[in-house]
């Protein structure tokens, strides 16, 4: 009981500074902005909020055009996590509080630990900012949460699991990308490069998908963020069940912690021969 | 000289930054290859393919190009607790001075080196010097797609970037100044987004700073106008890159040992 207090603690602390006053203003003016950005444009009059926050944080967005624009759009959604992911590594994982590892009884329990605040840090994040984008919303006069889709049969029903699915989307992209980056910085151990693993991988699902449009033709192409399209689309579309999808994205998270174990197992080896 | 010089070259940053400009016009020419191909580019438009990085995916990571080689410095010699010793040594002024030129330094060498790389590559590959056997519309352009004429250009087109690179590259300073490094980094990324994103199809698109301002070189627009404009954005990020670094050095500034 008093171990897992120990360890409950430990992870509030590490959610304190993964949600650092840096990450929360980051995320208050990129969802503020981006929010108000999407709602002043005259053929977005009429949404509902659940619609405004599915388009925002992982709905299917279509640009007529490939520009930096679109794909720079997606990257700011991503970056109040990055925001947090560097204060994290710097604060929480760098060389010299690192050696608060030894406080642990293995390093691997140090490592795990970090996984998990980082996983419910990316939760909390698409947590807060659904909610700040909805109470944006709402104060702009639009009400509802849920969107138009269609059932199994082909009728259009009226249904909030988009937008939970969007953020569980989104949280999961968070989580992933996050968890690339750690891995980096612990074989690394340089805070820059671990951000670059986090933003570059992010640019790249996002321009991945940036396809030639065979009916439109020439220059014309479609931007979508693919790593949440191509793992949560709607109805098949891109032929991937959702709870499918759900577990290949936790797969990868989970193949990233274990690699990280395994790093932090060797790390013990290597220190045990040094002694 | 060479110590103010060393901490930017022997930084991996300025590589890191040279090697995502490489790789994002690569990226950009590649698409447009693999999409139609390189004979509708009327047998590899060498000029096409120079003015590819002034408008395509290498504004996406401008920003990162722009920060990495030098611009954190400041927040490094923050955290390695010689601040008072430095000061001591080269006062206030001259100690903004040289934040700010080597984070110019760094950005614009970077942005060269990338597409000096990616220029070569243009040149040594793209067979625009085979016989021309289509498109009309094609003799009509053909004098400047003779090497002579497309080195300026390219040489225009590496100004520019490199320009546009140390203006974002001074903005990361100031942010230095109050952030840890790679919130500096990540500060400047989304301030670039934004600025951007706002400016974006209004009035002021001429002044969107993320967009190397391409001059038509089809109708022959002068060029001064694109680079007033580019030093004009770079003194105003001079001013808040320096009053950030200023203000930081205060007697109560985030930086003051």
């Amino acid at each position: 009981m008093k171990s897992t207090r120990k360890y409950v603690g430990r992870i509030k602390l590490d959610l304190l500074i993964f949600l650092s006053p840096s990450t929360l203003v980051s995320m208050l003016i990129i969802c503020t902005l981006q929010t108000v950005n999407y709602l002043s444009k005259n053929w977005n009059s009429g949404s509902s909020i659940g619609n405004v926050i599915f388009q925002l944080y992982g709905g299917i967005v279509w640009y007529e055009f490939i520009t930096p624009d679109a794909a720079a759009f997606w990257l700011l959604q991503l970056l109040p996590c990055g925001m947090a992911f560097s204060s994290f590594m710097s604060r929480s994982m760098n060389n010299q509080l690192s050696l608060i590892a030894y406080r642990y009884k293995s390093q691997t329990a140090w490592w795990i630990s970090k996984v998990l605040a980082n996983l419910i840090g990316c939760f909390l994040i698409a947590l807060l900012s659904g909610l700040l984008c909805g109470v944006i919303s709402y104060l702009d006069g639009l009400q509802d949460l849920r969107v138009t889709m269609q059932d199994a049969d082909g009728f259009r029903i009226l249904s909030i699991s988009p937008v939970l699915l969007a953020l569980l989307a989104y949280a999961l992209q968070m989580g992933l990308l996050t968890g690339f980056g750690m891995l980096t910085y612990l074989i690394t151990r340089d805070t820059k490069i671990g951000l670059l693993s986090y933003l570059l991988p992010a640019a790249w699902s996002i321009m991945q998908f940036s396809g030639d449009d065979l009916v439109l033709v020439d220059n014309r192409h479609r931007i979508i963020n693919y790593g949440m399209a191509k793992r949560f689309s709607f109805n098949g579309s891109f032929g991937i069940n959702i709870t499918e999808a759900i577990c290949g994205s936790l797969l990868y998270i989970i193949i990233f912690a274990l690699l990280g174990a395994l790093v932090q197992q060797w790390v013990v080896q290597t220190q045990r021969r040094a002694r | 000289m060479s110590v103010y010089l060393k901490r930017v070259y022997a930084g991996w940053g300025m590589y890191w930054a040279a090697l995502i400009t490489l790789g994002s016009c690569l990226y950009a020419a590649i698409g447009v290859l693999s999409y139609q191909g390189l004979a509708y580019y009327t047998k590899g438009d060498v000029i096409y393919f120079l003015i590819l990085p002034r408008n395509d995916v290498i504004n996406l990571f401008l920003p990162l190009i722009a920060t990495l080689p030098a611009a954190s410095l400041c927040a490094e010699d923050r955290t390695r607790g010689y601040m008072s010793l430095i000061l001591q040594r080269c006062g206030r002024k001259r100690y903004i001075a040289y934040r700010l030129g080597q984070a110019i330094i760094g950005a614009s060498f970077a942005a060269t080196l990338g597409l000096i790389a990616y220029f070569s590559i243009v040149y040594a590959l793209s067979p625009y010097t085979s016989a021309i056997d289509n498109l009309e519309s094609f003799k009509s352009y053909r004098s400047l797609i003779l090497s002579a004429c497309a080195l300026p250009l390219a040489l225009d087109t590496v100004f520019r970037v490199a320009l546009s690179a140390a203006t974002w590259a001074v903005v990361g300073v100031g942010f230095a100044a109050f952030l840890g490094e790679v919130q500096a980094i990540l500060a400047t990324v989304i301030t670039y987004y934004f600025v951007s994103q706002l400016l974006v199809g209004s009035a002021l698109n001429d002044w969107m700073p993320q967009r190397v301002q391409m001059p038509d070189i089809f109708t022959w627009a002068p060029l001064w106008k694109y680079s007033l404009r580019q030093m004009v954005e770079l003194l105003l990020a001079l001013v808040f890159g320096g009053g950030c670094l200023y203000g930081a050095l205060g007697k109560r500034g985030a930086m003051r040992p």
